[in-house]
């Protein structure tokens, strides 16, 4: 649940708790339970008011649901549309959440937001999240590698394809996976810290969530790269568009020749990043690029640029003193 | 399988829960209940398969701190 919400899902707040089974369970659950009159762990939820399941035609719906950019619902005689479902479904597929949605719509729900009129999803109920820590070779049915660009949203549910998705939840569902890409993986491990003591499965869960998080950014690298280069030319009209105020008036050069924002600078690392999660687990037959830069005719070399007042100076070298000369001789060796 | 750590006290609540009658609808683990806290706030609190199979214990130890054992049934 804290991997959903550090993603920017609403969820409810969640605890664990002992608790003692009533007479009734004990004497139900007596072949089950070891010890029936232990105390067991409750994953404890906190309700959160006006919450609604998606319920059980949430599925079927939402593939038939028109040509239209959302998925709609009708709260209060208002139709409003579904946000976070993309988003939601991208750290689905990362926790490798195969019940996600549920069979009945009954893991997922929403809030009506009645000041901003949309609905927002609340993911609640992770239980099958997580479940590569055992081995999955007996059930491949519910394994789902990345790469098959798809979710698992219910155990007996066809999955759900990205492309699928309505355009909306697309887009939210690629700028989820940037900000992924953007995570460190100390955020995420911090996540674990807590646990990673208790068993060493949650090492094992740790170690396989961080590699699926490449295998996931790979699987959709087309998307996050042009996502990433429509900010990035973004950024570069609104330079542009700052410096065409100054045309016709005299400006400092420096202005010109300033360095790339920070934020150009970041989306510049994480396009890096793309493709180094990409060359790493791209299949063979898929192409590799390689960046070689290029002479640039404008760049003047260090020697030259050094070489030229030196030779300008030296045509009057009678009127040099010593120290300039030893300078200018260190600057060449240099 | 048993495991301890210093850390499972910050894990578990401190909250004291009791359980309400209203029924539970849907959901497919074998407990599933409502519970309110002490300032009456509602949640809903399930228990899975393999926390019913589980022994697990919160055990203080000798220097007072509390681990968490876990022993499968």
């Amino acid at each position: 649940m804290r991997l959903y919400a550090l993603f920017g899902i609403t969820t409810p707040e969640t605890t664990l708790s002992f608790q003692s089974l009533s007479p009734q369970e004990q004497q139900k659950f007596a072949s089950i339970a070891g010890n029936p009159k232990i105390p067991k762990i409750f994953i404890m939820s906190r309700v959160l008011e006006g919450f609604r399941v998606l319920g059980k035609n949430f599925l079927s719906a939402y593939k038939q649901n028109g040509s239209e950019n959302s998925y709609f619902f009708r709260v209060e005689g208002e139709k409003v549309p579904l946000r976070g479902y993309g988003r939601v479904i991208v750290v689905s597929i990362l926790v490798h959440d195969y019940d996600c949605v549920g069979n009945s719509g009954g893991n997922m729900g929403y809030i009506f937001r009645s000041e901003s009129k949309y609905a927002e999803i609340v993911k609640i109920d992770p239980g099958e999240a997580l479940s590569f820590a055992e081995d999955m070779t007996g059930v491949p049915e519910l394994a789902n590698p990345p790469t098959k660009r798809e979710a698992r949203i219910g155990t007996y549910q066809s999955p759900l394809q990205y492309s699928q998705l309505k355009p909306n939840d697309q887009k939210e569902f690629i700028q989820a996976a940037r900000e992924i890409l953007e995570m460190p993986d100390a955020k995420i491990i911090d996540v674990f810290q807590d646990f990673l003591g208790l068993d060493k499965r949650f090492g094992t869960i740790l170690n396989a969530l961080l590699r699926r998080k490449e295998e996931l950014l790979s699987a959709f690298s087309p998307e996050v790269r042009t996502l990433i280069m429509n900010q990035i030319a973004k950024l570069k009209t609104q330079k542009a568009e700052e410096l065409m105020t100054t045309w016709g008036k005299s400006m400092d050069p420096s202005l010109l020749v300033e360095e790339e924002p920070k934020e150009q600078i970041g989306l510049i690392l994480q396009n890096a990043r793309l493709e180094a999660f990409r060359f790493v687990h791209a299949g063979p037959e898929e192409p590799k690029f390689f960046q070689v830069p290029q002479k640039n005719r404008h760049f003047v070399e260090e020697s030259r640029y050094y070489h030229r007042p030196k030779g300008v100076l030296a045509s009057k070298a009678e009127s040099l003193d010593a120290p300039l000369l030893a300078v200018l001789d260190l600057v060449n060796q240099t | 399988m048993k495991a301890t750590s210093k850390n499972s006290q910050s894990v578990i609540s401190q909250k004291k829960f009791k359980t309400t009658d209203s029924e539970v609808q849907g959901g497919s683990a074998p407990i599933r209940k409502w519970f309110l806290d002490e300032n009456n706030t509602e949640w809903f609190g399930k228990c899975s398969m393999s926390s019913l199979a589980s022994n697990t214990l919160l055990e203080s130890t000798m220097n007072g701190t509390t681990s968490l054992i876990l022993k499968n049934a």
